[in-house]
């Protein structure tokens, strides 16, 4: 018992603590998950011209987080099987993002050519090709 | 594993020296059947099978980049056709990447050493361990089988489109290196929950052995890269056969969209690489410098530093293949910290040999061929990561001189440091430390004679992976290809010595090198069980020298 | 999968579960076997990530080919999906509630009836294939479905039997891991000391849950 490093006593402990919660917990959660699978159901055949994206991931976020806590335990868990799962979110939303960033504000011509991107909130020089070097009409480039 | 310790298992047939053995015989030789080393759970023969099969593939790899640097002694075809010519240097990447400096480190001398640096009786999963040893060789074997029939021409990156409609045996390949990469996951998982569960008493974070973090750091990108090349090689094999055309332009797919995924894992593959040469020369520089380590929790922090900021620095390898400039800003800045963080391991383990008491072995000259390679290698990297200079320089042999410095010359100058600093720990033999020397020397220079002339062949415009190149290169290539030359004999050299020594080696102390690591307080080689009697107590720092002039324990040597 | 190798021993009445030689004790053992389970879920994440990504991307470049061959999907059977998918889940978490009271029957009825959702949710995934192909609403080059001809459709497709191919294979790798353990509980092992392999095959079957939880609004709901 003495070679054991501390946080599998911690990781123990915290694991019976969780076996007085009945299920109750159990239940509440799934109610709560089929309820915003039907309102993500309604919402979604509305069409909503902005934020229909949005709204279907914070709810489809909101469900995930209910399975990750409560069926998953990770609310009970402190320590490194939080920061496992905490970590490879960040690394999904990283991916997301950088690709994202690169595909909204590339060099439109260096998208597929059949493509029909949506605006980009922000417009970069590189997009319109500003440097890009002959693709615009004479004389509007800088140089 | 060798003839003359098969005969010590028999009871009495050696006077052994130190009664411990009758009782706990070495790892070595605790069961001598075929089947006991191949079904083993034991992590340090997993190890040594590890050893074993990663010098194979460095063998193949190495006769692949012999075959293209011959074949580039002259300015026209010299020795083999375009097309082999294109399967060599495809096949010298996949090998030596997927196959040599992946599992290189963290196979054999993490498995050897990591449950022993945390006084652990073995890793957490050891059916795991032995899994991801033969899904190497599955990998191994399937993508070996493809080189022989047909080979791939897209060099290992496997850019598509071409990788989608070249007519070489691609599927294969790929499928193999998506096995090896399960190989990897499960090596870096077992890594990660033996550093969390297993540590010893007394071994807390800040006690672990710079080599266990890393091997952690390095774990954690194994486990978190690992699945996203998985998948896109498995989307690349389909789109071969297939032809889906997710990554296909003239379907409508974006191939700079596959180079994303790619770049995803493989970038931070190179720290995959790297980090376990780090953790390697921690340690080699505070057991030969005998002194403390410099800044331990610097060193330690910024294993993890490498390991988190390489993953935001993909995309300079996209600079000129249509990525935005927006993004190729944000990479270039993004790039440049990880110079930041190996800088400080630089000037820790610099730091660590100043004022030391330095004892010039073998593991001390790869160490500073390996501070040599890792500064140049790494300038040239931040001179890389500004995207207005990697324009013209991309795709010349500038940056492959560039990453052969830090893969070659910091992973392999790390790994031949290894198996010298360890290899009385391993086998319980020392080797002649004369020729390790005179090995470490040649490998250096030919190294330096390879790489220093492809630095000037890349900024004067050759590009990589041509055929042929025109007349005014020629100087600079016979001299890339002689240094090769020299490069091989050095590893020659080491093969036969090491060999030797394994054989017909004199009989090691426990710490031959005096060593204050925490892997050298079992004996050499150590028992099955890592241990015998009650568990040591671990209540010093790693790395601890007292005082670095004085040699504390004059047991060996 | 192989995170708790030494759960596995002789089937006694009293089920006393085996620590292995090297693991200093039976926390030490769970704890281990935990965290390489999370380990190997991050595995996962990543891997679904990829085809995120790629989602993600090709929905930008073609957001009215995506929206209306979204529409294509039948919208009924993917709610019925996520439902049952959803209970499956419950069902998963009440076993390892069971487990923990060493009620070994409740254990097998709820995997048995996690089970049988899983396999309802493949039977609807069946018939969505089906008809998909009967339309040729394929990936790629196999795509020519006349009702849609925007381009990017395809690649619409693409994504969607790779994303839901690659969901229905871990259903698969799920029933089989829920009906090994389902197997352990019939033998009476699990109790109070002993119920690390139910959990860590439910939490499998969570991650299972958790991916369709995300595939389902993009495929379906955009």
């Amino acid at each position: 018992m003495s070679a054991m490093a501390n946080e599998s006593f911690k990781e123990d402990r915290e694991m019976r603590q969780e076996h007085h919660s009945g299920p109750g917990k159990y239940v509440a959660i799934w109610i709560a998950l089929m309820v915003l699978t039907v309102v993500t159901v309604v919402t979604g055949r509305m069409h909503f011209e902005t934020g229909a994206l949005a709204l279907a991931l914070v709810i489809a976020s909101v469900k995930g987080a209910l399975v990750a806590l409560y069926f998953m335990h990770l609310a009970e868990h402190q320590g490194a099987s939080r920061i496992v799962f905490v970590t490879s979110m960040l690394f999904v939303v990283l991916m997301l993002l950088f690709t994202l960033f690169d595909i909204g504000t590339r060099f439109r011509p260096a998208l597929p050519s059949s493509s029909t991107p949506q605006e980009w909130p922000v417009s970069t020089p590189g997009q319109s090709g500003r440097y890009g070097g002959g693709l615009q009409a004479p004389g509007t480039n800088p140089k | 594993m060798s003839p003359s310790s098969s005969i010590a298992a028999e009871p009495g047939a050696v006077p052994a020296p130190d009664e411990h053995h009758e009782h706990h015989p070495s790892y070595l030789v605790d069961g001598t059947t075929v089947k006991s080393w191949l079904l083993t759970l034991d992590h340090k023969r997993i190890g040594v099978m590890y050893l074993i099969w990663v010098l194979l593939f460095f063998l193949i790899g190495g006769i692949y980049a012999l075959v293209v640097r011959l074949e580039l002694l002259t300015p026209g075809p010299t020795l083999i056709d375009a097309m082999t010519y294109n399967r060599a240097f495809t096949m010298h990447g996949v090998v030596m990447i997927f196959l040599f400096m992946i599992p290189a480190i963290p196979g054999a001398f993490g498995n050897f050493m990591l449950p022993l640096m945390l006084g652990a009786k073995d890793v957490a999963f050891p059916r795991l361990n032995l899994l991801s040893l033969y899904l190497l060789l599955t990998g191994a074997v399937i993508a070996i089988w493809g080189m022989i029939n047909g080979g791939m021409d897209t060099g290992w990156t496997f850019y598509t489109p071409y990788s989608t409609h070249t007519t070489t045996t691609v599927a294969p390949i790929l499928f193999g290196a998506f096995i090896i990469g399960f190989s990897s996951i499960a090596t870096g998982l077992n890594f990660i929950v033996t550093t969390h569960t297993m540590r010893a008493p007394g071994i807390t974070w800040w006690k672990m052995p710079l080599f266990v973090w890393a091997m952690y750091a390095t774990a954690c990108i194994q486990v978190l890269a690992t699945p996203v090349l998985g998948l896109v090689l498995l989307l690349v094999v389909g789109e071969h056969i297939f032809h889906f055309g997710i990554f296909d332009p003239a379907q409508g797919g974006d191939p700079v969209l596959f180079q994303h995924l790619f770049w995803f894992y493989s970038h931070p593959a190179v720290y995959i690489m790297v980090l376990p040469a780090f953790g390697v020369m921690s340690e080699v520089v505070a057991a030969f410098s005998r002194k403390n380590i410099f800044g331990y929790r610097a060193v330690a922090f910024s294993s993890l530093g490498i390991a988190f900021v390489g993953f935001f620095a993909w995309g300079h390898h996209m600079f000129v293949s249509g990525q935005s400039t927006f993004n190729a800003g944000v990479f270039a800045v993004l790039t440049m910290l990880v110079g930041v963080f190996t800088a400080i391991k630089v000037f820790n383990w610099v730091g660590t040999v100043y004022k030391g008491a330095v004892d010039f072995k073998t593991p001390f000259a790869y160490f500073c061929g390996f501070l040599y390679f890792t500064v140049f290698g790494g300038m040239t990297g931040v001179a890389f990561a500004t995207a207005s200079l990697d324009v013209p320089w991309h795709d010349t042999y500038f940056v492959v001189a560039h990453f052969h410095f830090i893969m070659v010359g910091a992973t392999i100058m790390a790994f031949m440091a290894a198996i010298h600093y360890w290899f009385p720990k391993m086998f319980g033999k020392m080797y002649h430390e004369g020729w390790g020397l005179v090995s470490a020397a040649l490998i250096i220079l030919g190294f330096n004679a390879t790489f220093i002339p492809q630095f000037l062949l890349g900024n004067a415009g050759m590009p990589r992976r041509y055929y042929e190149y025109p007349e005014r290169f020629e100087t600079l290539n016979v001299a890339s290809t002689a240094g090769a030359s020299l490069l091989a004999f050095g590893f020659l050299i080491s093969a036969i010595y090491l060999t030797y020594a394994l054989v017909y080696g004199r009989r090691a102390a426990s710490n031959p090198w005096r060593s204050r690591g925490y892997e050298w307080m079992t004996e050499s080689p150590p028992p099955t069980h890592n241990f015998v009697g009650p568990q040591p107590t671990y209540s010093e720092e790693p790395h601890f020298y007292v005082e670095p002039k004085k040699a504390e324990v004059p047991d060996a040597v | 999968m192989q995170s708790s190798p030494a759960t596995a021993g002789a089937a006694g009445v009293p089920y006393r579960p085996q620590v292995a030689a090297h693991f200093a004790s039976l926390e030490v053992q769970n704890h281990a076997a935990r965290l390489g389970m999370w380990l190997f879920l991050a595995t996962e994440i990543l891997l679904f990530a990829g085809l995120f990504v790629i989602y993600a991307n090709y929905r930008f470049l073609f957001p009215e080919a995506f929206a209306l061959a979204s529409r294509e999907l039948n919208l009924n059977f993917g709610t019925f999906n996520t439902l049952l998918l959803i209970t499956s889940s419950f069902t998963a978490a009440m076993a390892v509630h069971y487990a923990k009271e060493a009620q070994n029957k409740k254990v097998v009825g709820m995997f048995v009836l996690t089970i049988l959702m899983a396999l309802g949710f493949l039977v609807v995934k069946y018939f969505e294939y089906e008809h998909k192909f009967h339309e040729h609403q394929l990936p790629g080059p196999y795509y020519a479905f006349p009702g849609l001809t925007l381009p990017g459709a395809s690649a619409y497709f693409t994504i969607y039997f790779l994303s839901t191919g690659l969901h229905a294979f871990h259903v698969i790798i799920g029933m089989i891991v829920l009906g090994w353990v389902t197997l352990k509980a019939m033998r009476n092992e699990f109790s109070h000391h002993n119920y690390t392999a139910v959990e860590l095959g439910s939490m499998y079957w969570h991650l299972v849950d958790l991916v369709w939880i995300f595939l389902f609004p993009m495929l379906y709901l955009i």
